[in-house]
């Protein structure tokens, strides 16, 4: 009877044991071990979308006409830029701008102007890139005052293609 | 004997009880500080985002707000963060952190920006604080637009902001 009674008291110490364990199991699951958020995508399209934006602040055609204004030039396709072709200018201008600031760890991109619809950027009239630029991170969308345009700037790692 | 085997059990419980207890507030406090940590590294992430928006440097026409940096802003800040007053109301502010501009386009020029330089210069040195003690540093880094009044042009810059914890 005695034994018994014994048995019974650790059979219920048992019970509290694993009922700690699980509980401990429980709480590393879902404290400790919780997944990393995810911010450093984030961050390489802010660092996109900066750059954009300074690119299209620069003026170019010994600074009379702005990055932003020469893509309008270049889209309407009626304008020549310093002499040239603007859509071949403005072309020859943002690769020189954007391979003299690109971020560090990045070392390939691609500038796309083209026609704002809803889900993005499309039919670019526009597209200067280094090299392949596939897998990497795209800026949001920057679309013009006359919503005539957006752009887009896609930043690659050297070592992904 | 019964009581002897029963003032075990409970005795043997409370010794689990204790160190889970223990193992809890452990975990607890750990997690409280990887938070605090957590958040204190988006905030400094974020500053990327932010800093570049305070009107002690962004650029301004006509009173209109504009997505850039003003470089005569940039010196006025620098000098204005030397006086004590501006200086503890940015540390207060700002914390252990470092805040440099580097100009890269239409050149990079390694030369400090003060008062007597600034027309060929290419380093903006703004905000300086690190503590005696550092155990981790991180460094976020973004592409700037940079204003100058003088030439009326627009640069590319790049801000470097370091954090010390």
């Amino acid at each position: 009877m005695k034994d018994k009674k014994a048995q019974m008291e650790i059979m219920g110490m048992m019970i509290i044991v694993i009922i700690l364990v699980i509980a401990a199991l429980f709480y590393v699951k879902f404290v400790v071990l919780q997944p990393k958020k995810e911010g450093a995508s984030t961050l390489v399209q802010e660092q996109a979308y900066n750059l954009m934006n300074a690119v299209l602040n620069v003026k170019v055609c010994w600074g009379n006409v702005s990055v932003r204004d020469a893509i309008k030039a270049c889209k309407e396709g009626r304008y020549l830029l310093c002499g040239e072709d603007a859509c071949i200018y403005i072309g020859d201008e943002i690769k020189t701008i954007v391979s003299m600031s690109m971020p560090k760890d990045y070392a390939d991109y691609q500038f796309i102007a083209g026609k704002p619809v809803s889900s993005g950027c499309e039919q670019p009239f526009l597209d200067v890139k280094s090299k392949e630029c596939k897998y990497g991170v795209t800026s949001p969308r920057y679309i013009n005052v006359e919503a005539e345009y957006c752009t887009l700037l896609k930043l690659c790692r050297s070592n992904i293609k | 004997m019964q009581i002897q085997e029963t003032i075990l059990v409970v005795f043997v419980f409370i010794i689990i009880m204790i160190f889970g207890l223990i193992l809890f507030f452990r975990f607890t406090k750990q997690s409280i500080i990887q938070g605090h940590f957590e958040n204190e590294k988006l905030r400094f992430e974020s500053m990327i985002t932010t800093f570049p928006l305070t009107p002690e440097i962004r650029c301004s026409f006509l009173s209109q707000e504009a997505s850039c940096i003003d470089s005569y802003k940039l010196l006025a800040f620098k000098t204005l963060n030397k006086e004590e007053y501006y200086k503890n109301y940015y540390r207060s502010n700002l914390g252990y952190i470092n805040i440099t501009i580097y100009s890269l386009y239409p050149e990079k020029n390694g030369k400090i920006c003060e008062s007597a330089t600034i027309s060929d210069c290419g380093v903006w040195d703004l905000y300086v604080n690190k503590p005696k003690k550092i155990n981790n540093k991180f460094v976020v880094r973004s592409p700037v637009s940079l204003y100058y009044p003088d030439k009326d042009g627009f640069g590319i810059g790049e801000i470097v902001i370091e954090w010390y914890s």
